[in-house]
């Protein structure tokens, strides 16, 4: 497969994973755009991969997560202006509204593990692979999160909720 | 309090309704141009700097030839400072027995697929026929062969006989959301002071009648394989299963088996606190990512990490070697290692027919 054969076909695909973990459809088409623009570079090494669409979703997240981090750098108060208008849904989205508006809000990394974990439906091994880290910070990620979020998790067997 | 169920519908929600990439690939193709030339101007200036350093770094090289200060590297995962934890305990402990105790004949409209393994309690998933086997279940039914079942509440529901034992229409919490929601059940009592309960998604107008057929075509005098997709050949002696874990839905399956070195209640106790005290998790199940091999084991490419292995499977299929974050200290990549390498995997898992008895397959 060419590059142009694989951005093709995959970017529609990594744009809407980019916009659900960016919350920003702005955002999300730089960051694919970043990434593909390296993919390119590295794309014979790339190509070679078993799956290379897994490979290039982890540096959307990678880059989104550098982004975050330029962004803070540069500007201190630098979350996304909530844009969506509450006044234009229907009152029984608000709560939906709400909960979207927390989730941008929450720090970078914790946004990226809930969205790994309940879009992309990753277990926290392949979450803490993708992220760089731990089984242990994953479910720390994800525990403040879904605390920060008043999310009640759901009593999963125990092999499920400790490691899976 | 919101559920883990509404922050998957608004993250699904966030996803664009349209993906236009008009002119993305266009901006993508100008910036690789962009970054190729700037590339080959940062080889020129690199190649003039690494001419202009060669003499002193030779010089230094010299100075100190190899080994002269060498150091130990250590290995992620490999290499670990003795644990402060005590030691995981030496006698076997008798594990769980891994084979279904109840049996369910087939029920016009419904599948009832076994499911889990635990202790005390032991589960099948039910699905509508018309809909199949997707990746939720409509609803389930749950086995306590032990004491665990509160009845209290399903002694206040509405009397009814199963198969010539006392049951219950009643309402039940939920435990797919766990915050105290109810739904249509019936629970009774298949030997004395054990109960099975069957609960779903019906309307309250349907759920009685689905819920005693089901109920009724449960039978407890025979027993059913909890089968997995390896043979676990020289695992460590002090290894016992605690839970098993089948699952299929959209095609794909998944089997996850928890083995224990603790005696048995030490260790529900743990799991019944939230608390995981097992030792090691065998989880085949079709791998989300595929990571670049950096290792072989047992003749399989695998992804060895500081916490886990994966050994790569046919079909796209993982085998994952996982210790709890609470055993991490006596089970290091090393030792998960050592058990992957004793797991020998199907060929293809996803043959269903070829998976083995589990009572076979591992240590008991």
């Amino acid at each position: 497969m060419t590059f142009e054969e694989f951005a093709a076909s995959r970017l529609p695909a990594l744009l809407r994973f980019a916009v659900v973990l960016t919350g920003d459809r702005a955002l999300a088409e730089d960051v694919v755009q970043e990434v593909l623009i390296r993919t390119h570079a590295k794309w014979r090494r790339i190509s070679g991969l078993e799956a290379p669409e897994p490979y290039v979703r982890r540096m959307v997240v990678n880059e989104y997560l550098s982004w975050r981090r330029r962004w803070a750098r540069q500007v201190p108060q630098a979350e996304p202006a909530d844009t969506r208008s509450v006044a234009d849904h229907a009152a029984q989205h608000a709560e939906r509204d709400a909960l979207l508006t927390e989730l941008r809000k929450l720090p970078a990394r914790q946004r990226a593990v809930l969205v790994l974990r309940y879009y992309e439906g990753l277990s926290d091994v392949e979450i803490a692979a993708v992220l760089g880290c731990s089984n242990g910070t994953v479910r720390g990620y994800a525990s403040r999160a879904l605390a920060a979020l008043r999310i009640e998790l759901g009593p999963l067997p125990a092999f499920v909720r400790e490691d899976h | 309090m919101r559920t883990e169920n509404d922050l998957r519908r608004a993250l699904i929600e966030l996803e664009p309704a349209t993906t236009s990439t008009a002119g993305m690939l266009d901006r993508v193709r100008a910036g690789a141009a962009r970054r190729r030339q700037r590339r080959r101007a940062m080889i020129a200036i690199a190649a003039v700097t690494v001419v202009a350093a060669a003499i002193p770094v030779g010089a230094h090289q010299l100075r100190h030839s190899p080994g002269s200060t060498a150091t130990a590297t250590a290995q992620p995962g490999v290499t670990r400072t003795p644990s402060a934890r005590p030691s995981p305990t030496r006698t076997p402990p008798s594990g769980v027995t891994l084979r279904f105790g109840f049996e369910s004949r087939p029920t016009p409209g419904y599948l009832v697929v076994p499911s889990s393994i635990e202790p005390d309690v032991q589960r099948a998933s039910i699905y509508l026929a018309n809909v199949g086997i997707g990746r939720r279940s409509f609803g389930d039914l749950t086995v306590y062969t032990g004491p665990d079942f509160d009845a209290s509440l399903a002694l206040r529901g509405e009397p009814v006989t199963v198969n010539g034992r006392r049951g219950y229409y009643a309402s039940l919490p939920d435990p797919d959301t766990g915050n105290g929601t109810r739904k249509p059940a019936l629970a009774w009592e298949y030997a004395p002071s054990k109960w099975a309960v069957v609960q779903g998604d019906w309307t309250p107008a349907a759920a009685r009648g689905a819920e005693l057929a089901l109920a009724r075509a449960v039978s407890f005098d025979g027993t059913r394989t909890f089968a997995v997709p390896y043979r676990a050949v020289g695992l460590p002696a002090n290894l016992h299963p605690f839970s098993g874990l089948f699952g299929v839905g959209g095609g794909d399956l998944i089997s996850v088996v928890e083995l224990t070195d603790l005696p048995l209640d030490q260790t529900t106790a743990a799991s019944k606190r939230g608390a995981s005290t097992t030792a090691v998790h065998l989880d085949v199940r079709k791998a989300g990512y595929i990571y670049q091999a950096n290792a072989t084991v047992g003749g399989r490419p695998a992804y060895v990490s500081r916490e886990w292995v994966q050994v790569y499977l046919a079909s796209g299929y993982a085998l994952t070697v996982s210790t709890s974050q609470a055993r991490a200290a006596d089970y290091p990549a090393a030792v998960l290692r050592r058990i992957a390498e004793a797991v020998q995997p199907l060929p293809d898992p996803t043959v269903l027919t070829q998976w083995v008895d589990a009572l076979t397959a591992l240590p008991r």
